[in-house]
């Protein structure tokens, strides 16, 4: 069957291809573990985005290119979701390894927190994660395309800091991204548990039916 | 032949045995420090830029330099160098005077409030700390994100100064700027690389050798106060000064402001056992090194230099005491196992739906 609607990214992409199967939509999807996406094992080059060392990420593309018959199977008129750039256990854990508590007006500040400057903090992200909103930019420029934020399971301040500024860095680069968690269930609010997969650490195809709808109702795919 | 006490002096007591037959690079036994010290001793550095040398150095040799407020782990080095971690064992920026010493050792030991601490608004709205303006390539975003970062930095000054074994101190000049009102001392002068120079609030203080003694005796005191154990070793940067607002000629400046620095760290040395005084000084600008180690500019110091002073350093140094007990640190090793378990779980679910494809 040819796809409707093409999904890329991490395991975070799983739910939202879900809900659009739901929806009765033809997906298919190029995924991979976010710590490959972390490692940086992509590339664009001529024939556009390409997982690198990613045996699942590569055989999927390749599925996918034969599916639609094009070698950038992303460049079109199809809506393509993404879901990477973030992969936030990655940036989260080593952020704070030794004690470092990103600035954020109020918060308490405790012996043994290290202060890290909001200017630190992008300067983290855009090292750790501008390849991948080139990547994404340059998707964008080709298609339709919307990058989706990951869902959040946690309260931690590094991982709500470091989320937030992974969007705001993708935004000032011009991405379009949908928080789910600021449209659907209120900003600093983790995702509930209805919507929770057992794993606790991905949302359910439920989940990814309330994001697909937000992302039709707000025209950012067709 | 009469006794007198120079015969006690011995080969290095006389400058023609002890510098003028030896040349420079065979000049032996030229300091030793006055304490043994823990084989995996914990040293601490502060100071002026030529203090920067002794962190280096100290990392090279995988001492126990103590980095009490490190980068954040996976931080680039483009990131930990435009950001100044990594040179002094808290992120205080170069510590050019005793005032400014003091400042911060009030800082650390609670004696001052983070409030009392000047900052500027640049006309994009960045603000800067007087204490280290440069501190962060664009300065702060708000006043109280610069006081966070200053009260983080005054718990990281406290920590290093608690666990070190030993504090080595640089002191750069006698000249700096203070505010006419408070008193606060400024790192830089006002408009020459933040702020804005304003001739009724900012005040040129030439630094006098009772001055420098007094806030260094109070600066030791505090110190004490957060660890009686803690030794103290002073050198005197050989940096001559980029400038003077002296009015003098900058080399008699420059010569002043390091004979009143050598004379008191050599006067603390003499009256505190627990204060030592090693002579980087004298390696690179007294008359056997003959300026070899300058550069073209007369001021820079030269590899070969910085290397000759550590030699002396690392030669001087007793570290023949029992070990003091290992600090357990962060490794990756945790968030390593963490990664690998979600990485199951998000491969386990990709998995699922790859086979179903």
């Amino acid at each position: 069957m040819t796809p409707e609607m093409l999904f890329l990214g991490d395991s975070h992409t799983v739910a939202l291809a879900d809900g659009a199967a739901m929806l009765g939509v033809e997906t298919a999807s190029v995924w991979f573990s976010g710590s490959l996406w972390h490692d940086g094992n992509f590339a664009y080059g001529e024939d556009g985005f390409e997982p690198v060392e990613a045996p699942m990420g590569e055989t999927l593309l390749a599925r996918l290119r034969e599916a639609t018959g094009k070698r950038d199977p992303f460049a079109g008129d199809l809506p393509v979701v993404m879901s990477f750039g973030f992969h936030l256990g990655r940036l989260t854990r080593p952020f704070n390894r030794h004690g470092h508590r990103s600035y954020t007006e109020g918060a308490p500040e405790e012996e043994g927190t290290l202060f890290a400057s909001k200017a630190l903090t992008e300067a983290y992200v855009i090292h750790h994660r501008q390849r991948h909103i080139e990547a994404a930019l340059r998707i964008a420029a080709k298609a339709p395309a919307v990058m989706v934020a990951p869902p959040v399971f946690t309260d931690e301040p590094n991982f709500l800091t470091l989320r937030d500024t992974v969007i705001r860095m993708m935004r000032a680069q011009g991405l379009t991204v949908f928080d789910p968690m600021a449209t659907l269930f209120g900003a600093g609010n983790p995702i509930p548990p209805d919507f929770m997969m057992e794993d606790g650490q991905h949302g359910t195809a439920e989940y990814g039916l309330r994001v697909l709808d937000a992302l039709g109702e707000a025209r950012l795919i067709e | 032949m009469t006794d007198h006490p120079y015969r006690k002096a011995g080969a290095t007591g006389y400058w023609r045995s002890g510098v003028a037959e030896k040349g420079l690079l065979g000049i032996e036994k030229l300091w030793s420090a006055r304490w043994p010290l823990p084989e995996n001793a914990g040293f601490i550095t502060f100071g002026s830029c030529f203090a920067q040398h002794m962190s280096r150095a100290l990392t090279f040799r995988e001492m126990n330099w103590i980095d009490a407020e490190p980068a954040p782990a996976g931080s680039s080095w483009a990131i930990r160098n435009s950001y100044n971690y990594g040179v002094f064992s808290a992120r205080t920026g170069n510590i050019y005077t005793a005032a400014q010493l003091l400042t911060w050792v009030r800082l650390a030991a609670d004696e001052m409030a983070v409030e009392a601490i000047e900052l500027w608004e640049d006309r994009s709205g960045r603000i800067y700390d007087m204490l280290r303006p440069q501190i962060e390539p664009k300065g702060f975003s708000s006043t109280s994100e610069a006081r966070a970062a200053l009260r983080s930095t005054a718990r990281a000054l406290r920590r290093a100064i608690a666990h070190a074994d030993v504090l080595v101190f640089t002191l750069g000049l006698t000249e700096g700027w203070s505010h006419a009102q408070t008193g606060m001392t400024y790192a830089i002068c006002p408009g020459t690389g933040a702020g804005q120079f304003d001739a009724d609030q900012h005040q040129f203080h030439n630094y006098t050798y009772p001055e420098i003694l007094s806030d260094m005796e109070q600066a030791l005191a505090l110190l004490r106060a957060l660890n009686p154990d803690l030794k103290v070793i002073l050198t005197v940067s050989p940096v001559p000064l980029v400038a003077t607002a002296s009015g003098d000629h900058v080399l008699t400046a420059t010569t002043y402001s390091k004979a009143v620095l050598r004379a008191v760290a050599g006067d603390l040395a003499a009256r505190h056992t627990d204060v030592d005084y090693f002579p980087a000084y004298e390696l690179i600008a007294s008359p056997p090194a003959r300026a070899m180690f300058f550069e073209p500019d007369l001021r820079g110091i030269a590899g070969e230099g910085v290397q000759l002073v550590m030699k002396h350093f690392f030669a001087g140094l007793d570290l023949s005491g029992p070990a003091r007990a290992q600090e357990e640190s962060a490794d990756g090793a945790a968030d390593d196992a963490r990664t690998a378990a979600e990485d199951l779980v998000c491969e386990e679910l990709m998995l699922e739906r790859f086979n179903d494809a």
